[in-house]
């Protein structure tokens, strides 16, 4: 096992005990176990969250989602810049945020969204019921610029989150993220465009989304869905990596409908036995792949040397 | 030189050229027979004049309100600034050695009123009687007659034909003036001698406007050595800060632009302006504005004064300190405007903005950028009228979550007279399409078009189609114009659904 270097040997004794209290506070932070002073940001689908360790993505630590193509023999350019397949991580994104927004306690704390192209719609935003508000747009000419913004974004801890968008992400640029993120307890949402290099690091969660192909129709539903993706968890601290999800957003007059009528029943494809429940914002509609565990009791203890 | 009734004529000579029995309006063809070895150079009235500007920015330093008075003179309104560079006399000897430094050669003089010092400076000769215990160059106050009695009429600022006129007269010195009556000199040339020669003796205010606006809020420093350190700007720019916001306090205001003048030794300025999303006069958060941006300052030969200036301020109720920590004791509405600032500092105005809905039927006029503050501030406060809730951002009918900013064009393959695609190709790669809902038709803003836009390209109705390729991709689409059996549709890409 490596260990992480040690940061006690003050000049002084006395401040021996600070030190280790202190980095007892930080691993207590990244691992989520206690003193985590904000709840977990629920992914808005039961079955996801039961699938992370800490019941929803933590706040305080960077988040990746990468976009993908979906798979498709007939697709014939998987990975091409411009090629809008951009738009379903966003959308994920703005899934997750919605909640956020939503939430009295951060009132007053704007959601950063760092990007570099002028195509981010309003309209399309708010049908997830994201607040826009809220929403403070800041365009950088570059991958460092949106980087900075981000990091500065992060360090005053006023944002409720921070997204950017970004295409190269150098492994310093995304240890300084987390250590950003963790230092402020804010959210850090990274997107990934199609053609990116995944960067290994410290990010507590790395998810790929690709648009999935609407399902049958269904009566009063758009049709083709509003949004519908397969989301893929490829990574995730102290859990289990590897679930596989289709889901597919539900507009809150959906949600209302469903509980008001039929108590919990969901439209037969939002698979019950995955957990999912009439309140949930994602309907989950099936369960590709299951993680080996979806619920582990407690995270195994690993370190990033 | 420069081409003049018809010939190259000197049109500026210097020190060693009028020496030499030059003068200005010689022909050039003559001042060559009279020196050989004349270096003539070809004018630039555009280069001087820039250059005279440079200069009066530059007598900043000693007064805010300095304008440049035709093609070689300057005019500052030094009232109630001579005594910060040790009286009038003091102030004149200071400017004209600086001047001397930058090898400019000047004459300056002070007085009452402007047109006094334009004549003094131009018309008195240094062995004219000291006029009490000052030099020659200094008016005393309400002196002005006695001072301007031995000049030419020349002094006067008046035309070439009036000057004519009056010398034919016999007028030659501004006494000769002010002995005759009024009545008669007023016929004759009309009020404009008269009117110089009142605006001259002060009976008649001048009205001369500086060339930037003078600015109230207004903080200078002057080194005895210039300065040129990064270290030595930042800490000189703390202090003017710390001067600035003092003021800023006392008056109850709080500064949104911000502009930092550095006076290099050689005359000329640089200057760096911020700006605040919301009024501030915390000095420590303009610092940190300010540091950013003191990079770019260049300090040549190095920095003999600066100047920080409130171009714009807006008042600003008095806070009170904090017991425990004076840094911070802001509420988070301020504390969102300074991490704003910062990012707007570093990323440059317009970077940074909020996306307000906007009542249009256009999809791409359905949202304009905003402050970002405004918004934040009303979503603190409750909020009135038009945005009261994120429903109200929320559309009726499917929009995308990127829309593109400027259609493209697509080749669809769709039946006549109004289907949607089946194939199409797009940045030349063909989707399929699955699923497609529509038309949703959209049509032009007609009551804000001018009558020959009709039929233009962007004046005509949409049919918006939602559609999905066999891989899930959902796109926007439209198909430009009604259908027309003479005409192929035009089809265009304008967003992406997730």
């Amino acid at each position: 096992m490596i260990c992480p270097p040690s940061p006690f040997r003050p000049a002084f004794p006395g401040l021996r005990l600070e030190a280790l209290r202190a980095h007892v506070r930080r691993l207590e932070r990244q691992y989520g176990r206690v003193g985590a002073t904000r709840p977990p940001l629920s992914t808005g689908a039961a079955a996801i969250d039961a699938a992370l360790p800490w019941g929803g993505l933590p706040r305080g630590a960077v988040h990746e989602i990468l976009a993908a193509a979906p798979t498709s023999p007939t697709f014939p350019m998987a990975h091409r810049r411009g090629s809008g397949l951009e738009a379903s991580a966003a959308g994920f994104a703005a899934a997750l945020l919605t909640d956020i927004t939503q939430q009295p306690e951060a009132t007053e704390a704007p959601l950063l969204w760092c990007r570099r192209g002028r195509d981010l719609y309003l309209p399309g935003l708010a049908a997830f019921g994201f607040d826009c508000r809220r929403l403070v747009v800041v365009r950088g000419d570059n991958d460092r610029e949106i980087l900075w913004a981000m990091e500065e974004g992060l360090r005053s801890g006023l944002p409720a989150a921070v997204i950017g968008e970004v295409s190269r992400l150098p492994a310093t640029a995304l240890r300084r993220l987390q250590l950003a993120a963790e230092g402020s307890g804010v959210l850090a949402l990274l997107l990934r465009p199609a053609a990116c290099h995944v960067t290994p690091g410290p990010v507590a969660t790395r998810w790929r989304v690709a648009a999935a192909a609407s399902e049958p129709r269904q009566l009063a539903q758009p049709w083709p869905a509003l949004a519908q993706w397969r989301v893929e968890l490829l990574r995730c601290r102290g859990g289990e990596s590897g679930g596989s999800w289709l889901v597919k957003w539900r507009a809150e007059h959906e949600r209302h409908n469903e509980q008001a009528h039929t108590g919990h029943a969901l439209p037969p494809f939002a698979v019950a036995s995955a957990g999912g429940t009439a309140t949930d914002r994602l309907a989950v509609v099936a369960t590709l792949c299951d993680g080996p565990n979806p619920a582990p009791t407690a995270p195994r203890q690993r370190y990033i040397g | 030189m420069a081409p003049l009734k018809g010939a190259m004529r000197l049109v500026a000579v210097d020190a060693s050229a009028a020496e030499a029995g030059l003068k200005m309006g010689l022909p050039l063809a003559d001042a060559r027979a009279l020196v050989p070895a004349l270096d003539a150079v070809a004018a630039d009235p555009d280069a001087d004049a820039h250059a005279l500007a440079g200069l009066a920015d530059w007598c900043q330093r000693y007064t805010p309100w300095t304008a440049v008075d035709g093609a070689d003179g300057l005019w500052l309104d030094i009232s109630g600034c001579a005594h910060l560079f040790g009286g009038e006399a003091a102030l004149l000897t200071d400017l004209s050695e600086r001047l001397a430094v930058l090898g400019l050669i000047s004459r300056a003089a002070v007085a009452d009123t402007p047109g006094a010092a334009w004549a003094r400076a131009r018309f008195s000769s240094t062995n004219a009687p000291h006029d009490g215990d000052k030099p020659w160059r200094v008016v005393a106050p309400g002196a002005m007659a006695k001072a301007m009695a031995g000049l030419p009429t020349a002094a006067l600022r008046l035309d070439a034909v009036t000057l004519e006129g009056l010398s034919r007269m016999g007028v030659r010195r501004v006494s000769d003036l002010m002995a005759l009556p009024r009545g008669p000199i007023a016929q004759r040339f009309g009020s404009g001698p008269l009117l110089r020669l009142d605006q001259a003796l002060g009976v008649v205010e001048e009205p001369v406007s500086p060339r930037r606006p003078t600015l109230v809020l207004r903080t200078r420093m002057a080194f005895a050595e210039p300065i040129g350190t990064a270290t030595d700007i930042a800490c000189a720019t703390a202090r003017l800060l710390d001067a600035l916001c003092r003021r800023l306090e006392e008056g109850h205001q709080g500064a949104r632009r911000l502009i930092l003048t550095c006076c290099r030794a050689d005359g000329s300025i640089a200057e760096i302006r911020i700006g605040t999303s919301r009024a501030s006069r915390d000095a420590d958060h303009l610092a940190r504005l300010f540091r950013d941006k003191l990079i770019d300052i260049d300090p040549g030969f190095g920095i003999d004064a600066m100047l920080l200036a409130a171009v714009e301020a807006e008042p600003l109720a008095p806070l009170q300190g904090g017991l425990g920590d004076v840094g911070s004791h802001d509420n988070g509405g301020e504390n969102i405007a300074r991490l704003l600032d910062r990012l707007v500092g570093r990323l440059g105005a317009g970077r940074v903005f909020a996306l307000a809905p906007h009542e249009s039927h256009m999809p791409e006029k359905a949202q304009r950028p905003a402050s970002p503050l405004a918004t934040a501030v009303k979503t603190a406060a409750p909020t009135l009228g038009f945005v009261a809730n994120h429903e109200s951002y929320a559309p009726t009918t499917p929009r995308p979550i990127h829309l593109l900013p400027m259609p493209e064009r697509i080749e669809v393959m769709a039946p006549v007279p109004d289907h949607p695609p089946v194939i199409f190709r797009w940045r030349r790669h063909q989707h399929r399409v699955r699923h497609a809902e529509g038309p949703e038709r959209i049509g032009p803003e007609w009551w804000l078009q001018q009558p020959e836009d009709l039929g233009r390209e962007g004046t005509m109705t949409r049919d918006y189609y939602r559609i999905e390729d066999e891989a899930g991709q959902r796109f926007w689409v439209y198909r430009e114009g009604l259908y027309r059996a003479d005409m192929q549709p035009c089809w265009y890409l304008h967003g992406f659904f997730s």
